[in-house]
């Protein structure tokens, strides 16, 4: 993961910094009209945020509570305490039945897992059915958005992609585009021996898991093949049925700004004996893999509230210029700096907590009212705590450079002699009363903008004259 | 009544025109105003930066010098008054996270968070004013400072001052509340970045035809005007203190 | 192993909570989601309406009938597309309208749904459904032996019989009425479908386009 290098090549890129403005606005807009129409929408939020607050407290028992209602209803539950493990249960399930081919509907969890390269190695062949996702496997890429995961691919990509690997003529229309994938997948769905899911909720009193979508792929996925696995972060319950009511309005309207999406699918089980479609088998695969370890700080355990509803991504200012991909991980945007690093290992993803303005829009639109300014400074501390003891050069100077300031800002007349003698020292850059241009690491400001000089009477000295002339105070 | 001025390292070091300004601005207003010498920097770069043993430092320092500053000037209401939302969100918001372990500071702090007002909010909800008496005639607009917006909840005072400048034409922009590309060191972390997001805000500002582009934190100013200076865009960049300060006479 | 896990990732979220390993009882109720927080619902045909208003703005057909034009509307509406073959929901009131005898005895073929692969060559696929949400515009799906899911899926055409006295004012009402069904866990459908529109997807370059996987067609007849 290089942050620096990929955001600048992101941002140099014309094709892809339109594509971004375009997703952008485009589901900005759309949220913003949505929740606008909400009735009381602020009031939802913060009770979603409470739910979520209470679940994460209470998270062994409804992990349980679901557990049990899985079981009662038919189905199979499966505990993951990593990413290998749960690749491992979910290729062990298919040999046992001897699945050849799977298809997949859009799940984050398994791109966390790495479930395809698992998969395909296992000899078993894995086939991303959202149109999307399509796209983007047949590119061998990895997605961009939570929501929208092709969205940095033009129609003239897509169709050279399309003319290239399914050998279709050149064709340019969205909806031809559109139309070649349905058929080729068609054939996928009815020739697969199971379908793996994601999940955006699972309902600890009933044992229900829900999957929201638009293109009917996900029910196809749970209806059509004869074994159905769903993973799911352990993060993702609901205490009760009717929490529903309130988390799929702000899941949707959040992420795309629709009043529902187009299905949403509530399953509790395999099909019943005399049900004549739906799978026969039923499995959920309950991943930990870090998310326990989020859990155990209290300064950061909200991270673990997200819906992945993409909100923060279409509002970061960040995110609208660096894409999805400079994240280096599966997930991008503001949630992508709080829990990458989290699930990683802080080691592993040092530069994404800075990755950040801190400008708080993600906060503004987050449906549970996630605080990411806070998380990020939390995690931010954590990284130069874990810097300083590696020893680095860098990470000393660094500490260095912050420990000098402390001693020039808690010492008035330090502080003052410090002013005078940075007004000599610019001089030598000083240029019209800017600095123009200045040594690393300034540089890094002076490249493109001009620096203001070090004002040769600072308002502490003009102070003393304002003080004298309006008399004694 | 009394304001105790927060000036800020940012302004103290290289726009004390704009301390000048707020002065101006508040004098005028009838305000008692004073300037605790002792002051320095709150400490939010070391925090933003995650060096929290050194912001707590130099914030402890802080609460001590505007706690004195304030238990001054008996029978009078006293008020700490600032030229940047960011470090009165810093004071206001931050230093709790910071002193989370600790409730003698807490309770000190509280004293402080209380009295604390970024210079806008603190003319239109304390003193009272949205018509401070100024004259611009040009076309201004106006940049949110995210930390303003955000962490203080301040949208409307700034807009009332400025809309009530007499002279002035206000036009808002479109993305007026998108992030500038500053973030303090973010800026030199991902400059590339940075300043791919303040090209956005700057067709945002030349877009709408102003000649001005006014706002209330100077880490933004900075950002925006580095930009334009070093393009040569024909936009004026001034700080609300700076607008309001102008009446016209000379 | 598998065991083991739930063992393990129990007990780090336990440590993680700084609770002992019995857990600690949780919390007897977990906060409220809230209620509908709409007016008082529209009497007489106002939800009908407002349901038809909300189906209008997603790309989906409506259409109004009495009880006795039902078969007259579907054979119709089938003779239009000139389709060969269907699947239909096998319910008690779909049966009593003789809608499958009467296209059957008109020379079309019925797709059994225990074969997907008959499904996904029919033309059309008809439904009623359980219930309706006026608010969302929304088709409320229970599966069932009778009710297979395919139906209102696999074909390109998906034709919805929403009965009026089935048509809810908003999710906050369905979930009441669902929470009921919900109770006896023996009375959980395996799956619960929430239908709005017809299948989309905007993956190419946010351009919508319908029918990319689902049906390309809904269309919904309200029988009053």
């Amino acid at each position: 993961m290089n942050f620096e290098r990929d955001s600048a090549r992101a941002v140099g890129d014309k094709k892809l910094q339109s594509a971004l403005i375009n997703v952008t606005d485009r589901f900005r807009a759309a949220r913003k009209r949505a929740s606008d129409e909400t009735p009381g929408w602020d009031d939802l939020r913060g009770r979603a945020r409470e739910i979520k607050k209470h679940t994460i407290a209470h998270l062994d028992e409804y992990l349980l509570e679901l557990e049990r209602n899985v079981r009662k209803a038919g189905g199979r539950v499966h505990w993951a305490r990593d990413a290998e493990e749960a690749r491992n249960i979910i290729i062990d399930i298919a040999r046992r039945n001897g699945v050849k081919s799977v298809v997949k509907s859009k799940s984050m969890a398994t791109e966390e897992i790495g479930l395809n390269d698992g998969l395909e190695a296992a000899g078993i062949r894995a086939v991303e059915t959202d149109l999307g996702e399509y796209i983007i496997q047949l590119a061998g890429e990895h997605p961009s958005h939570i929501i929208a995961p092709a969205i940095h691919k033009t129609r003239h990509d897509i169709s050279e992609l399309f003319a290239e690997k399914l050998g279709v003529p050149y064709m340019s229309e969205p909806q031809e585009l559109t139309k070649v994938a349905r058929e080729r997948l068609r054939g996928e769905f009815l020739g697969a021996g199971m379908g793996v899911s994601g999940a955006n909720f699972g309902v600890a009193e009933t044992g229900t898991i829900v999957i929201v979508e638009n293109e009917g792929n996900a029910r196809l996925t749970t209806t059509v093949p004869p074994i159905h696995v769903a993973l799911m972060g352990i993060e993702k319950l609901l205490p009760r049925f009717g929490d529903l009511s309130l988390f799929l309005p702000l899941l949707v309207r959040s992420a795309t700004g629709q009043k529902t999406s187009t299905y949403i699918s509530l399953i509790t089980g395999p099909r019943r004996d005399a049900d004549k479609d739906g799978p026969r088998e039923f499995h959920l695969v309950l991943l930990d893999n870090g998310r326990s370890g989020i859990l155990a700080d209290r300064e950061t355990r909200e991270s673990l509230y997200c819906i992945r509803c993409g909100a923060c991504l279409n509002n970061c200012p960040v995110y609208r210029k660096v894409g999805g991909h400079s994240y280096g991980w599966v997930y991008s945007g503001p949630i992508g700096t709080i829990i990458n690093p989290q699930l990683m290992g802080i080691d592993r993803a040092p530069e994404l907590p800075f990755a950040s303005s801190l400008c708080g829009a993600c906060r503004d639109v987050c449906p549970v009212k996630i605080d990411f300014p806070k998380v990020l400074l939390e995690l931010r501390s954590k990284v130069v705590t874990r810097k300083e003891k590696t020893g680095q050069a860098a990470a000393i100077m660094e500490a260095l450079s912050f420990r000098f300031w402390r001693a020039v800002v808690t010492h008035r007349r330090i502080y003052e002699l410090a002013l005078r003698l940075s007004r000599h020292a610019q001089r030598p850059w000083k240029r019209g009363g800017v600095l123009r241009s200045l040594p690393y690491p300034f540089s890094r400001w002076t490249d493109e903008r001009d620096f203001p000089a070090v004002s040769e009477t600072p308002f502490r000295e003009r102070w003393r004259k304002i003080d004298r002339k309006g008399g004694p105070r | 009544m009394r304001a105790n001025l927060f000036i800020t390292c940012l302004v103290d070091t290289f726009f004390p025109q704009v301390g000048e300004s707020m002065v101006g601005v508040l004098e005028r207003l009838g305000v008692d105003v004073r300037f605790p010498v002792e002051q320095t920097c709150c400490g939010q770069p070391a925090f933003n930066s995650g060096y929290r043993a050194d912001a707590r430092s130099v914030a402890e320092r802080f609460v001590s010098v505007f706690g004195e500053a304030l238990s001054q000037g008996e029978g009078e209401e006293s008020y700490v008054v600032c030229p940047s939302g960011s470090c009165t969100a810093m004071v206001k918001v931050f230093y709790k996270e910071l002193f989370h372990n600790e409730p003698r500071i807490l309770e000190k702090l509280r004293r402080i968070t209380d009295r604390t007002y970024e210079f806008s909010e603190f003319l239109v909800e304390v003193v009272g004013k949205t018509d401070v008496g100024a004259r611009y005639d040009g076309v201004v607009t106006y940049h949110d400072s995210c930390h303003l917006l955000r962490e203080l909840g301040v949208k409307d005072a700034p807009r009332e001052l400025i809309s009530s400048v007499k002279g002035l034409e206000f036009r808002e922009m479109p993305l007026h509340d998108s992030c500038c590309g500053f973030g303090g060191t973010f800026s030199i972390k991902f400059p590339k970045v940075s300043v791919s997001m303040l090209d956005e805000k700057l067709d945002s500002i030349t877009g709408t035809g102003a000649d001005t582009v006014v706002s209330s934190d100077m880490g933004c100013l900075m950002n925006i005007g580095g930009a334009i200076s070093r393009r040569g865009i024909p936009v004026k960049v001034m700080h609300l203190a700076e607008l309001l300060a102008n009446t016209g006479k000379g | 192993m598998t065991a083991d896990s739930r063992e393990e990732i129990l007990h780090r979220i336990r440590k993680g909570l700084g609770k002992g390993e019995g857990g600690e009882g949780k919390d007897p109720y977990p906060p409220e989601p809230g209620s509908s927080s709409a007016g008082a619902e529209p009497y007489g045909d106002g939800l009908a309406r407002v349901f038809e208003e909300s189906l209008s703005g997603i790309d989906t057909s409506v259409y109004r009938a009495g009880r006795d034009g039902v078969l007259e509307f579907v054979t119709g509406f089938i003779k239009e597309r000139g389709v060969k073959s269907f699947s239909i929901w096998e319910t008690e009131y779909l049966e009593s309208l003789g809608i499958a005898e009467s296209l059957e005895g008109g020379g079309l073929d019925i797709a059994p749904a225990e074969d997907k692969a008959g499904i996904a060559g029919t033309g059309i696929g008809i439904t009623e459904a359980d219930y309706a949400i006026a608010d969302t515009g929304s088709l409320v799906l229970l599966s069932a032996p009778g009710k297979p899911r395919g139906v209102s899926l696999i074909p390109p055409v998906h034709l919805a019989i929403v009965r009026k006295e089935n048509i809810l004012s908003d999710m906050w009402e369905l979930f009441g009425v669902l929470n009921g069904i919900y109770e006896s866990h023996d009375a959980i459908p395996a799956c619960t479908t929430f239908i709005t529109g017809p299948s989309r997807t905007a993956d190419i370059e946010l351009n919508l386009t319908l029918g990319v996987h689902g049906p390309k067609e809904l269309h919904v007849l309200i029988v009053s």
